[in-house]
C-alpha cells in the first residue's frame, strides 16, 4: 500500500542548453525516471515559447496523460555559455511533477515555481529531488480576480489560445501570479491540457495557449492589459461562464474550482461539463449539507464504525455519519485511518451482518484506505488483509471502479468473471491493455489481456489496434516474462497478434518492419521468429536492418557523433536512378512533355518515425508505401494499348498549345 | 479575432489564418549555426543597396517589429541576431517597382506581380535533425510545414560542414520523411518533389570558403561592382557547392549534393553563393581589399563572440528569394489560368 507522504513529490527534471562547442540546444542531463532524454526534448520543443528577448521566463505546461500526467514547469535563464558561432546561449530548467500530487492539494503555477526555482540543475546522480507541497489555500488568489482575470479566464473557454499585450513593464513574478490567477479561476483539471507562458516572441510559430508578448497576432484572442473588453457576441460558452461565476464569492468559486482535480481540456464536452458545475455548486451551496458533530474526526467516526461491526452500535447510522463526514471528492488515503481499518479487521467477512449493510461501508472505507486512485496493488493488499474478496467487498470495489486503475478494474472484472469481466474489457482502450500487460505482475491479467487483444483484431478493429500493438512490441516481453521456457509458445501467441494487427496471410514488406521498428528495445528473439515466419518477401535481411536495428541503433543513446555515424555505415543505399523505360513503352511525339513513367516505388522509409509521419496521413486511403502486396505479388499488367493513344492524343494537345504561346509571346520580343 | 469554440487540439492551434492569400510560403532549411537568420535579417540591407526600387516591408505588426529588430542588428548594432528557438514565422512582402503592362496580339496580359508575399520560416536548425529533437510532436509540424510550403531556402554551411560534417544529418531523415508525406500529392511527380530550391552556400566571406573558390579558379570579379566584390558566377555556384561538400569532414556531405539531386526537380533548383555581411570594406578605401577583407572581429580577446566589424554588404541575399518568390507567383499564375 502507497504510504507516502502527500505533501511532498518527486520532481523529474532536465537542463538544456548547448554544449561547450555545440551549435544546437539539446537536453545535456536529465533525470533517470520515467521520462527520459526525448521526452525531455519533445516537452521542450513543443512548449517553446520562441526566441526569447529578456529573462528569465517561466512557461508551464503538462505533459503524458492519465496515470503518468505531469505537469511542467521550465524556467529559461541567461548563462555565461557561448556556443560554437559565439552565440548566448539560454539555458532552460525543465521540472515535471506528478498530476495527481499537485491536483490533491490543488498547488498553484506560483508555489510550483517557488518549489522548483532553487533546485539547481543537474542533481548529482540524475536523482529526483523531492519538494515539499503547501496545504491547498485559495486565500492568496481572493481580491486578485480582477476584471482582466476574468475576462481571459472567459476567452480561453472559446479554446482558442490567448495573447495578453500592453503588460511589457510588469516584473515576472507578476505575470506569473497573473497566469496563475487565472487559472484558478477554472478547474483544476484543466491543467492536463493547459499550457502558459510569461513570454512568448509574437511570431514563433508556438502552441501555448495564454502567453504575454508584445504584439498580437492573428491567430489569438487579444487582452489588453488592465483594459479589459468585451467577449465577442458568439462565445457563447464563455459568456455563460462569466454569467454563472458573476454569483459565486471569489473564494467560493476558487475552492469549487480548485476541488475539480478530474482531467479535462477545452473541447466543447469539457466546457459543457464545468458550466454544469458552476450551476450545480451554486445549488448545493443554498442547501448546506447537515455536517456531523463538530469535533468528530473521520478517525472517530471510522472507530464507530468499527465497533458498530463488532456488535456495539449501530451500524446503519455510524456509516451514515462517516458518509457525511467523507462526503465529496475523495481525500488522500491517510495511514491512520488505515491502521484502523485494518487493526480493527473492519473489511474482513462478517457472518452475522447482510450485505446490503456491509456494501455501503465498504464503499466508503476503500477510497479511505487507498485515496482517489485505486491501484492493483492496494487491491491485492486489501485482499491479503481482509482474508480474500468475499462478495460485499468484491461489490463494493467493482462499483468504485471508475476510480481504479486500468490493471485493478481488469483483476475485478476477472474475480467476478463473466459478462463483468466483456464490460470492462469493453471499456479499456488498446493501448491501454497493451500497457496493462506490459506492466502486470499477474499472468492471468496478461493472459486475459492477450485473448482480448486477438478477438478484437478477429472482429476487424486493425488500425488502432495495430498501432498499441507497435508500441508495445506485440507484448514480447510480457511473453518472455511468463512463457520463458517455452520459446515456441512466446512465437505462437506473438503470431496471433500480428495476425490481429495486420489480418490474414503474409506480412509485407512495411508491415514487418512497422512491427519491429515500433519499440526495438523490446522487441524479443521470438518476435523476430514470428514476424520473418509471416513474412515471406524476399529481402528479409533487409527487414531486420531497417525494421529492427536501424530503429534500435538510432534510439540507444550511442552519442551525438558516433549514433549517426553507426547508422550511417548500415543505411540502405541511395535509391537507384529511375530504371531504364521499357523498351515497350510506345514513343512519345519529340517535343512534348514525356509521358508520364510508371511510378516507382518511393524512398524506402525507416524505422518508427516514418510510421508515426504514416498516421499523420490525411484520410483513409491506401497507403501507398505498404508495399506487402505490390511487392509480392505479380505486378498488375500494363495497358499499353489504351495508354498509347492516351499519350499521342496528349502530345497533340501540347503541340497545339506550345504553337499558341509562341504565337503570344512573339510579339513582345519584336516590341523593344 | 479567431472565430470562436475551435476545438482542436494542439497540432491545429498554429497556422495563422485570415492573411491576404496571396504569399508563398518559403522555409528556411539548414543545421544550427548555417546563417538562417542572419540571412533574412540582411535582406532589408540587401534591398535597399541594390537601389533598384525593391523593397521588404512587415505584412503584420509582429513581422514588422521582427524585420525592424533583425535590420537594427544587423546593421546598427553590427551583431548577429541571437540564436533561434523554436520555429520563427516572419511574413514579409517583397515590393517591387511596378512595371508597365504590355499588350500582346492576342491576349491582354496580367498586370505584373509586384508585390511578392512571403511567409517564412525560420525553425531552430535542432528540429531538423531528430536525434535532437524529440521524436513527435515538434518534429511533426516542422515536416507540416515543409509539406506546406514550395519554397525552400537550403543554407550550408561549410566552415561548419568543414568542422562538423553532419549537414546530411540535418537533410536526409526530413527529407524522406517530407517525400514521404508528399506521395499522395499529384505534384510528387516522377519521384520528385514540386519546391523550389534555392540552395546557398553561406558564408562566402570566410577565408577558407573564399579561398577554395579562388583554388577552383571560381572567382572573378565585376568590374560594374564599384566595390570590387569577388564573386562566383551563377553558373560556377553549384559547381563550387559540389566541391565544397566534398571536403566535409566526414565525407558524408557529398551524399547531400546527390540526395538533393535525387529529390528535387533540376529545373526547379539553383545554386548561389551567399554572404549575409559581405566583405570588409574600410571607408577610406570605400572598396574590398584583397589583404584585408575579414568582416567579422572577436567582441573580447578571450571572448568566443564576434561582432561585425564594418558596413554590411551582402551577397547574393535578395536573388535567391527573389528568384523563388517569382517562380511560385508565375507558378501560381500558371495555375489559375488552367
Ligand atoms: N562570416 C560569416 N558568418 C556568419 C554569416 N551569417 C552567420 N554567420 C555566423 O553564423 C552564426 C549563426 O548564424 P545564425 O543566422 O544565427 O544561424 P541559424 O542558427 O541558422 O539561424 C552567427 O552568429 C555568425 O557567427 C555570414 O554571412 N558570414
Ligand atoms: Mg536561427
Amino acid at each position: 500500500m502507497t504510504r507516502d507522504d502527500a505533501a511532498s513529490a518527486a520532481v523529474q527534471w532536465a537542463l538544456i542548453g548547448k554544449e561547450p562547442h555545440g551549435w544546437g540546444y539539446e537536453v545535456l542531463e536529465c533525470s533517470d525516471g520515467l521520462f527520459q532524454r526525448e521526452d525531455f526534448a519533445e516537452m521542450n520543443q513543443r512548449y517553446s515559447p520562441g526566441t526569447p528577448e529578456e529573462l528569465p521566463q517561466v512557461t508551464v505546461a503538462r505533459a503524458a496523460s492519465g496515470e503518468n500526467a505531469h505537469l511542467t514547469l521550465a524556467i529559461e535563464e541567461e548563462s555565461t555559455t557561448r556556443d560554437a558561432g559565439g552565440r548566448d546561449v539560454v539555458v532552460t530548467r525543465l521540472y515535471a511533477v506528478p498530476y495527481a500530487r499537485l491536483a490533491a492539494r490543488a498547488v498553484s503555477y506560483e508555489a510550483l515555481y517557488r518549489a522548483c526555482a532553487p533546485l539547481a540543475l543537474p542533481v548529482p546522480g540524475r536523482a529526483t529531488p523531492v519538494i515539499g507541497l503547501p496545504a491547498p489555500d485559495v486565500s492568496p488568489f481572493v481580491g486578485r480576480i480582477d476584471d482582466t482575470v476574468v475576462q481571459t479566464a472567459a476567452l480561453l473557454l472559446t479554446g482558442a489560445p490567448v495573447q495578453i499585450v500592453g503588460a511589457g513593464g510588469l516584473p515576472l513574478d507578476e505575470r506569473l501570479r497573473f497566469l496563475d490567477t487565472v487559472a484558478a479561476m477554472l478547474p483544476y483539471g484543466i491543467r492536463t491540457k493547459f499550457s502558459a507562458s510569461t513570454w512568448t516572441s509574437s511570431t514563433a510559430q508556438h502552441q501555448i495557449r495564454l502567453s504575454f508578448t508584445r504584439h498580437p497576432r492573428d491567430s489569438a484572442h487579444t487582452v489588453e492589459w488592465g483594459r479589459p473588453a468585451a467577449i465577442p457576441q458568439q462565445a457563447e460558452l464563455a459568456r455563460a461562464y462569466r454569467q454563472l461565476i458573476s454569483q459565486y464569492h471569489d473564494a467560493e468559486l476558487l475552492e469549487l474550482m480548485a476541488a475539480e482535480t478530474a482531467e479535462r481540456g477545452f473541447r466543447p464536452p469539457d466546457l459543457r461539463d464545468l458550466l454544469a458545475v458552476l450551476r450545480r455548486g451554486k445549488g448545493q451551496l443554498q442547501l448546506p449539507a447537515a455536517l456531523p458533530a463538530p469535533g468528530t474526526s473521520t478517525a472517530a467516526l471510522l472507530l464507530e464504525c468499527a465497533d458498530a461491526l463488532d456488535g456495539t452500535g449501530d451500524l446503519e447510522d455510524a456509516t451514515a455519519r462517516l458518509a457525511q463526514a467523507t462526503s465529496g471528492v475523495p481525500g488522500d488515503a491517510d495511514p491512520h485511518h488505515w491502521e484502523i481499518i485494518s487493526g480493527r479487521r473492519m473489511l474482513a467477512p462478517r457472518a452475522g451482518i447482510p450485505a446490503k449493510r456491509l456494501r455501503p461501508l465498504y464503499k466508503l472505507l476503500v477510497p479511505l484506505a487507498c485515496g482517489r486512485h485505486i491501484r492493483i496493488g492496494q487491491v491485492k493488499t486489501i485482499e491479503a488483509v481482509a482474508g480474500g474478496l468475499h462478495q460485499p467487498l468484491l461489490d463494493a470495489l467493482y462499483e468504485l471502479r471508475a476510480q481504479a486503475e486500468a490493471e485493478a478494474q481488469l483483476y475485478l472484472g476477472q474475480r467476478i468473471g463473466g459478462g463483468v469481466l466483456r464490460n470492462v474489457l469493453n471499456g479499456l482502450g488498446d493501448a491501454v491493455l497493451v500497457e496493462v500487460a506490459l506492466r502486470t505482475e499477474d499472468w492471468t491479467t496478461a493472459d486475459t489481456v492477450h485473448q482480448a487483444l486477438v478477438r478484437r483484431g478477429s472482429s476487424g478493429q486493425g488500425a488502432e489496434l495495430a498501432g498499441a500493438l507497435r508500441r508495445g512490441a506485440f507484448l514480447a516481453p510480457v511473453f518472455a516474462r511468463f512463457l520463458d521456457t517455452s520459446p515456441p509458445d512466446q512465437r505462437s501467441r506473438l503470431a496471433e497478434l500480428l495476425r490481429a494487427a495486420y489480418g490474414k496471410g503474409p506480412l509485407g514488406r512495411s508491415e514487418a518492419e512497422e512491427a519491429l521498428s515500433g519499440r526495438p528495445d523490446l522487441v524479443t528473439p521470438a518476435l523476430l521468429g514470428a514476424v520473418l515466419a509471416l513474412y515471406d518477401g524476399p529481402d528479409a535481411r533487409d527487414v531486420l536492418v531497417d525494421g529492427y536495428l536501424t530503429p534500435l541503433l538510432a534510439n540507444a543513446g550511442l552519442g551525438e557523433d558516433t549514433g549517426p555515424r553507426i547508422l550511417a555505415r548500415i543505411a540502405p543505399p541511395p535509391p537507384a536512378p529511375a530504371p531504364p523505360e521499357p523498351a515497350t513503352m510506345p514513343q512519345w511525339v519529340p517535343g512534348t512533355p514525356p509521358p508520364p513513367v510508371p511510378q516507382k516505388p518511393p524512398p524506402r522509409p525507416r524505422g518508427g518515425i516514418v510510421s508515426r509521419a504514416r498516421r499523420r496521413l490525411p484520410g483513409g486511403g491506401p497507403r501507398p508505401d505498404e508495399g506487402g502486396a505490390q511487392q509480392n505479388g505479380p505486378p498488375p499488367e500494363p495497358r499499353f494499348s489504351d495508354t498509347a493513344g492516351i499519350l499521342i492524343l496528349f502530345g497533340v494537345i501540347v503541340i497545339v498549345i506550345v504553337v499558341y504561346l509562341v504565337l503570344l509571346v512573339l510579339p513582345q520580343f519584336a516590341s523593344p | 479575432m479567431q472565430p470562436t469554440g475551435r476545438v482542436k487540439e494542439n497540432p491545429g492551434m498554429e497556422p495563422e489564418r485570415g492573411a491576404p492569400p496571396a504569399e508563398h510560403n518559403i522555409a528556411m532549411w539548414g543545421p544550427p549555426g548555417s546563417g538562417k537568420t542572419t540571412f533574412l535579417a540582411a535582406l532589408t540591407i540587401a534591398m535597399n543597396r541594390r537601389q533598384d526600387g525593391w523593397k521588404v516591408v512587415g505584412a503584420n505588426g509582429p513581422s514588422t517589429d521582427a524585420l525592424i529588430k533583425l535590420t537594427a542588428s544587423l546593421a546598427t548594432q553590427r551583431r548577429f541576431p541571437a540564436a533561434t528557438r523554436g520555429t520563427e514565422r516572419y511574413r514579409w512582402y517583397l515590393i517591387g517597382a511596378a512595371r508597365e503592362r504590355r499588350r500582346s496580339l492576342l491576349r491582354r496580359r496580367a498586370p505584373e506581380d509586384v508585390r511578392i508575399g512571403l511567409d517564412l520560416l525560420d525553425p531552430s536548425g535542432e528540429l531538423f535533425n531528430q536525434e535532437h529533437s524529440g521524436y513527435a510532436g515538434a518534429h511533426g509540424e516542422l515536416i507540416d510545414n515543409l509539406v506546406n510550403s514550395r519554397g525552400i531556402v537550403f543554407l550550408f554551411d561549410p566552415v561548419r560542414e568543414f568542422e562538423d560534417g553532419d549537414a546530411f544529418d540535418y537533410l536526409h531523415g526530413v527529407l524522406s520523411q517530407l517525400a514521404h508525406r508528399m506521395l499522395d500529392s499529384p505534384e510528387f511527380a516522377g519521384g520528385r518533389l514540386p519546391h523550389y530550391l534555392a540552395v546557398c552556400v553561406t558564408k562566402f566571406d570566410e577565408i577558407r570558403v573564399l579561398e577554395t573558390a579562388e583554388k577552383l579558379r571560381l572567382v572573378t570579379s565585376d568590374v560594374a561592382d564599384p566595390l570590387g566584390f569577388p564573386k562566383v558566377e551563377p553558373e560556377d555556384a553549384q559547381e563550387l557547392f559540389r566541391t565544397l561538400c566534398e571536403v566535409s569532414a566526414t565525407g558524408n556531405a557529398e551524399m547531400v549534393h546527390n540526395t538533393l539531386a535525387q529529390y528535387f526537380r533540376p529545373e526547379r533548383v539553383r545554386y548561389f553563393v551567399t554572404s549575409a555581411i559581405g566583405f570588409y570594406v574600410d571607408p577610406l578605401i570605400g572598396a574590398y581589399d584583397r589583404d584585408d577583407y575579414q568582416n567579422l572581429l572577436p567582441e573580447a580577446e578571450s571572448s568566443r563572440a564576434v561582432r561585425i566589424r564594418g558596413t554590411v554588404h551582402p551577397i547574393n541575399v535578395v536573388e535567391p528569394l527573389l528568384w523563388l518568390g517569382q517562380s511560385l507567383a508565375a507558378d501560381r499564375r500558371g495555375r489559375s489560368a488552367r
